[in-house]
């Protein structure tokens, strides 16, 4: 329940910066993430606003108030831990019960609020059980009641959901969700895991090499990705090298590309000549003929997945990734078309500027 | 185990003529290629007759020494005493120097270990939580004078100690008792500290808890077995330990192993030395039995979560 502001950042260990000069600001009640390979950043942005970590430049602010100076335990955060460190050596409900005994809550408001939070997350009757005597996903739970419970005005996840499978990290991460938009507090949630991220959040923000990519609604990043690494990084991209050939509207270009012409939507403006880096996702390719944007290609493999098929299509060369659900199939050799909208390619990135400029003269 | 599972397999696929493990046993015991199975079955035999012969046996013959009726002598050919009684017992414990040395001795036992705890705490959580330079130099430090031979540690700390005026005193023999002690003490209290892990002590001060408590709630509970572990080293050390004791406090304090030494040298009597070794080995013996029950209980409950 607060706003959380993070000014011109900068961590080094050594030789090595953990961030670089990070600048964000979110909002009140909002569930941002942190995505981003390991080493990106993430986990040690987290960690500073815990207050783990010292930044060595940069601002941190709750609520418009400087806490670069308060100490973890004076800050009004709660984070749920990889690993989720539990006190071995007390019962759920002491657990729960830790951070309201060390901030002195009295015995009545504190009993109500721990029988909250275990109703909560679901642990009624375990209360007296030890977190060795609890499964994986039930001492998550535990972790997380353990920082609701708190009342926090930020809540923070340090991938809380890695050590779980696969079935119960997509259950856990639905229940989060929902605990966090009933309660409204402000959360921040670090991951790798790009599903994850898009599921979960408000906002997402892709970071690389202590760097912010891109910033922006789950659908966003997704569908316009502003690089080649966020393009990368969320989904997966096939990348096609064009030049700008002619400008057919106010956002319509026709670009020269390796695999022929392609007509392309874009809010960026370009430039005759200009050299660009298109993405496609391999959903979008579809493998029917179409009004524009369609090529020829055969398929080198295929791989059958269940819910949908897995195709490399060579197209002119160039071996394209298509996904298709699995309704038509098709087989290794087989020559289809394939086919995309122009508005289901993306601008990713813009190069050699200097050629532009020598082309307009 | 390994060495154990690895010999049976043969045994299991008697088809199998030929398998990479044969060798490497056989590199080195040659004469038993082929037989893996019997020979460590040969190990296992042989040990027991080691701990059979060289422990249980000695103190089952003082057993029946120190229940020997001095009125029927045991004697050649007999392997057990005709006749039994609790006469030297008695004899024993109306002596006022064996009541004196078994008064010391449990006297002696407890301070040391307690101050090995005070002394250990601090400087294994340094050990082990903390990341500093010529770290493991300070850990073989730490060990040297269990490293060193005892007399070389007795003869120097007892001179040390008389130019500080300890020798013969009590203080003298808890300062000797404590220095060879607390090697055992720091060792397995490093370790346990070594454990935590760091998220648990984050997560705490997370949740509000100041330095103080996160020492009392966290901190001391998760030692506490290692605590208890290295109590238990240090108190049977104690109770035991003989060339400090000899050197540093007798003849003014006398403990159980310093009266035993002279039963069995000066004034030899089979009969006390045997009432004296028993008072001496059960503590020993009924200490672990109860520690090792604690702690494995101990150990179950603190589980670190899924690491």
């Amino acid at each position: 329940m607060a706003r959380l502001t993070i000014n011109n950042l900068v961590k080094r260990f050594g030789d090595f910066t953990a961030i670089d000069n990070l600048s964000l600001d979110i909002a009140d009640g909002e569930f941002i993430t942190l995505l981003g390979p390991s080493g990106c950043g993430k986990t040690t942005t987290l960690r500073s606003i815990a207050g783990f970590i010292e930044p060595d430049e940069g601002d941190i602010l709750f609520d418009q108030k400087r806490v670069n100076d308060i100490p973890p335990n004076k800050r009004s955060t709660a984070m749920v831990f990889q690993s989720y460190a539990l006190f071995p050596h007390m019962t759920v409900k002491k657990n729960i019960a830790f951070g309201l005994k060390m901030k002195k809550v009295n015995k009545t408001e504190a009993e109500k609020r721990i029988s909250e939070a275990i109703e909560l997350v679901g642990l009624t009757g375990l209360e007296g059980r030890f977190p060795k005597e609890l499964s994986g996903g039930q001492q998550q739970r535990v972790a997380v009641a353990r920082a609701l419970v708190m009342q926090p005005d930020i809540l923070l996840f340090d991938e809380p959901l890695s050590n779980l499978d696969a079935k119960l990290r997509e259950k856990m991460r639905v229940e989060i969700r929902e605990l966090q938009r009933k309660l409204k507090i402000t959360a921040i949630y670090v991951t790798h895991d790009q599903a994850e991220a898009l599921v979960i959040s408000d906002r997402v923000v892709i970071m690389n090499k202590g760097v912010i990519q891109q910033i922006g609604k789950p659908t966003d990043v997704y569908n316009r990705p502003n690089s080649a690494f966020v393009a990368d990084f969320i989904g997966t991209a096939n990348f096609i090298d064009g030049t700008v050939k002619e400008k057919l509207e106010a956002d319509t270009w026709l670009l020269e590309t390796e695999i022929g012409n392609i007509k392309t939507m874009t809010e960026y403006q370009l430039a005759l000549g200009d050299q660009v880096l298109l993405s496609v996702r391999p959903e979008d390719l579809l493998m029917e003929k179409g009004s524009e944007n369609t090529f020829q290609g055969v398929i080198t493999t295929q791989t059958y997945m269940g819910n949908f098929v897995d195709y490399h299509v060579e197209v002119a060369g160039k071996s394209l990734r298509i996904q298709s659900n699995g309704k038509q199939l098709f087989e290794e050799g087989d020559s289809v078309q394939v086919h995309f909208r122009p508005e289901d390619c993306t601008i990713v990135e813009m190069k050699d500027v200097n050629q532009h400029e020598t082309a307009h003269q | 185990m390994n060495s154990e599972k690895n010999n049976q397999l043969p045994v299991e696929n008697p088809d199998n003529e030929h398998r990479p493990d044969d060798d490497k046993a056989g590199g080195l015991f040659w004469f038993l290629k082929g037989k893996p199975f019997k020979f460590s079955k040969i190990l296992i035999v042989l040990v027991f007759i080691l701990v059979l012969t060289s422990v249980f046996i000695p103190i089952l013959v003082a057993v029946l020494w120190s229940f020997v009726d001095p009125s029927v002598p045991w004697s050649y050919p007999d392997i057990f005493p005709k006749s039994f009684s609790l006469y030297h017992w008695q004899h024993v414990l109306k002596y006022g120097e064996v009541m004196r040395a078994i008064t010391t001795s449990f006297i002696a036992a407890p301070i040391t270990t307690a101050v090995c705890i005070v002394l250990a705490l601090p400087t294994s959580y340094v050990l082990g939580r903390k990341k500093f330079r010529g770290k493991g130099l300070a850990k073989l430090i730490v060990l040297l004078p269990i490293i060193m031979p005892g007399i070389v540690v007795a003869m120097s700390l007892g001179r040390l100690l008389n130019n500080l005026h300890l020798s013969q005193t009590f203080i003298g023999l808890i300062i000797a008792h404590t220095l060879v002690g607390i090697p055992y003490m720091i060792r397995t209290v490093t370790t346990t500290f070594e454990a935590i892990p760091q998220e648990v002590i984050d997560a705490a001060y997370d949740l509000g808890a100041s330095h103080f408590d996160v020492v009392k709630e966290i901190y001391i509970p998760l030692v506490l077995p290692g605590i208890f572990a290295g109590g238990v080293f240090t108190f049977i050390y104690s109770l035991e330990e003989f060339i400090l004791t000899f050197i540093v406090a007798t003849p003014t304090y006398r403990t159980i192993p310093t009266l035993l030494y002279s039963y069995l040298g000066y004034f030899f009597q089979r009969t006390n030395a045997s009432v004296v070794s028993i008072i001496l080995v059960v503590p020993g013996i009924v200490i672990l039995m109860v520690a090792e029950r604690f702690l494995k209980k101990e150990y179950l409950s603190s589980g670190f979560g899924k690491i």
